[in-house]
């Protein structure tokens, strides 16, 4: 029998979204018998859903509500209302996510110390060093079962297509090239199975091998009796009292309803955008300007990594669409290092795409057609492509804000999704592609070409930690420097984005904030 | 072309394909026609004209008519004023530009300059961004023209089938 909350119980922590952030949170409080109340804005889905077809799967469980890309960048133009590419289901973006689990570097938690100030940029060190967190790495890396020595899972090897980039790789002179750290088994691990090499990572695992909170937290947490999940829940308000403390959510469901919950204290995680979103949202007269927002940088300072894509013909078919999308990592420029010109680093991760995406992604501007596509398209099994994840700098004119006068289907101003590149950023792109292409020319590629951006995938920084009020949102906690009930979850409290994908960084701050709960609510201060 | 040896039958069929020396030119011939769809028989001004557009748009020589018409043809019904005005708009420019009808221009490259003048409007992307989804996500064209396996988790993925058997004796 699943456990259900009294509408009125305000005991229950109320966590909105059900990701990488919300997801682990549930799991890691229910641990400790802690109860709460998941509002999931998605439907949930079950393994038998999952089928290996990116459409299919892109209409399935992509967030589609409307949304307005922004800012001078070609996404503005190409997907004017799809700025991201994340998940609205049960289990969030780890549904989606390819896997990769790197920690960030020591260096990225004090961008500010590091590089002093940049012009343009709105450089913060974050208020946790590596050495704080990195206990929290070893338990995200067990929790998640990531291939490496926190789990001794042993890395993949090496598929195809990171086999091609590898070549040319090691011909430049790179170095670090691993087939890991991934969040996705090579043998049997906390009761899910080995990858199988299906391919089709970010179309949901449909072995269950890759971590996604959908199938290892969420049901965890639900069996324990100390969580309720809602599906079809998309929280519409935080409320709070005349002391200024939050005090209940409220929400739609399915059928388009409103409830309220109540909450003895209320995690935000949503993703970079909904999450800004709702603080926006949720102004009163005691905060005219949002929950949280005495700083103003509630939806500011957005990032999502200066990426860009690479692909090459190979001389002989490469099958990149065999085993895992993400397969191997090259870590040799994320370091910092500013004689490249540029601060900040990047990771080279060897990806694939199906026809289908490839045809639709390859070149998406209006001028993308006729035989120079067509001739690639041709070619297919022999194309080998890599993506470079690169750090990108917080800009305060980067962000979440609310449309004017278009709403939802719940009567929500629609968000505007503004992201243009700092000037670094695209010093870094650049540097990027042009190695990327000396690898695919070194392995001896008939012919290289360069894929734009698609929408993001990591989206981060909206609702940043900062130590002192006035620079962010939240505290090293997570939790809101105006509100001590309220925390913030999931990536948007990043407050630089690294050169690394953000999913094991927020496991870690998640499982590290419900340990801050805990200890909170154990000492009655919340 | 793949090297998919299963690619043969399917990919070797170019019925009144219009690529290559075209079969269009004084008028359409249409004896052959029972491989296009029934609705592009009935309608065969537009039919040619669409596919003549998508062919030029995607151009891969050895994928059959309708590939290219079976995906196109909802926009008949959905964008029909589009559709006509878009294609009567191609045909004045053909007229001015080459004195004769945009699907009766021999050369390609004479063909996509004409597209190249509207790629921007709504009645370009509108076929092209149709046929980007119902040209490429045919199941029926992914092996046997693409090389590419589709849904693999049914067969065990590619753990035993390959995913790491390239080797590079290329270099």
């Amino acid at each position: 029998m699943a456990t259900r909350f009294d509408y009125d119980d305000d005991s229950v922590v109320v966590i909105i979204g059900s990701g990488a952030g919300g997801g682990t949170l549930a799991q890691a409080l229910a641990r400790k018998g802690i109860d709460s109340v998941v509002l999931e804005a998605g439907k949930r889905y079950q393994m038998n859903d999952i089928e290996n077809d990116e459409w299919e799967m892109f209409k399935k469980i992509s967030w589609l509500d409307e949304r307005i890309t922004a800012g001078p960048r070609q996404l503005t133009d190409t997907f004017p209302g799809l700025p991201a590419w994340i998940v609205k289901a049960v289990g969030g973006s780890t549904i989606h996510w390819a896997g990769v689990s790197l920690r960030f570097q020591p260096h990225e938690f004090r961008s500010h110390s590091e590089l002093g100030d940049i012009e343009g940029a709105n450089l913060l060190d974050w208020p946790i060093t590596y050495d704080e967190l990195e206990p929290y790495y070893v338990k995200a890396e067990r929790h998640m079962g990531v291939t490496g020595e926190s789990t001794g899972m042993p890395y993949h090897q090496w598929n195809n297509n990171f086999k091609v980039l590898a070549a040319g790789a090691e011909r430049i002179g790179y170095k670090q090239l691993r087939a890991g750290p991934m969040a996705i088994n090579t043998e049997e691990y906390d009761e899910r199975g080995r990858c199988m090499q299906a391919g089709f990572c970010m179309q949901g695992c449909r072995f269950g091998a890759k971590w996604s909170t959908m199938y290892s937290d969420i049901p965890r947490a639900e069996a324990s009796g100390h969580c309720e999940v809602r599906p079809r829940s998309m929280a519409l308000k935080i409320e709070h009292d005349d002391k200024g403390r939050a005090t209940a959510v409220v929400y739609a469901d399915g059928d388009g309803n409103t409830h309220r919950q109540r909450a003895r204290a209320v995690c935000v995680a949503g993703n970079s955008i909904e999450s800004p979103r709702l603080l926006l949202n949720s102004h009163s007269s005691m905060f005219p300007d949002g929950l949280a927002n005495s700083s103003g940088q509630v939806g500011r300072n957005y990032m999502t990594h200066a990426t860009s894509c690479i692909f090459g013909v190979m001389p002989k078919p490469v099958h990149m669409h065999r085993g895992t999308t993400f397969a191997g990592i090259i870590s040799d420029e994320a370091r910092q290092d500013l004689s490249r010109g540029f601060a900040g680093g990047y990771t080279l991760e060897v990806m694939s795409l199906g026809v289908p995406f490839f045809a639709k992604f390859m070149d998406p501007s209006n001028a993308g057609w006729g035989r120079d596509i067509t001739t690639a398209l041709d070619k297919y099994d022999h194309l080998s492509g890599v993506w470079i994840c690169g750090e990108d700098l917080p800009m305060k004119e980067n962000g979440i804000s609310l449309h004017d006068t278009k709403k939802d289907q719940h009567g929500l101003p629609v968000p505007v999704v503004y992201k243009g590149d700092h000037p670094n950023d695209a010093k870094l792109r650049r540097h990027g592609e042009q190695q990327a292409r000396h690898c695919y020319e070194a392995a001896g590629a008939e012919r290289i070409f360069h894929v734009p951006d698609f929408p993001t995938s990591h989206n981060v920084g909206t609702n940043r930690m900062s130590e002192r009020p006035e620079d962010g949102v939240v505290n090293k906690w997570g939790q809101a420097h105006d509100i001590d009930n309220l925390f913030v979850s999931d990536g948007s409290q990043f407050t630089s984005s690294g050169a690394e994908n953000p999913t094991l960084t927020i496991v870690a701050l998640a499982l590290r904030q419900a340990d801050h709960i805990a200890e909170r609510m154990q000492r009655n201060e919340l | 072309m793949t090297t998919s040896p299963k690619g043969m039958p399917l990919s070797r069929r170019r019925f009144l394909s219009l690529s290559g020396q075209s079969a269009l030119v004084g008028g359409l011939a249409l004896s052959a026609g029972s491989l296009w769809p029934r609705w592009a028989l009935a309608e065969p001004d537009l039919a040619a004209g669409l596919l003549r557009m998508g062919r030029d748009i995607y151009p891969h020589d050895d994928i059959a008519d309708t590939y290219y018409l079976t995906p196109l043809e909802p926009l008949l019904e959905s964008n029909r004023i589009l559709i006509a005005d878009g294609l009567a708009d191609l045909d004045r420019r053909a007229q001015d530009a080459h004195g004769r009808r945009y699907a009766e221009i021999e050369q390609e490259a004479d063909r996509a300059a004409l597209l190249r003048q509207v790629e921007d409007g709504d009645f370009f992307q509108t076929v092209r961004g149709t046929l980007v989804v119902g040209l490429y996500d045919n199941s029926a064209l992914w092996e046997p023209y693409f090389g590419y396996e589709g849904s693999s988790w049914k067969q065990g993925g590619y753990l035993h089938r390959g995913f790491n058997d390239l080797v590079i004796d290329w270099l």
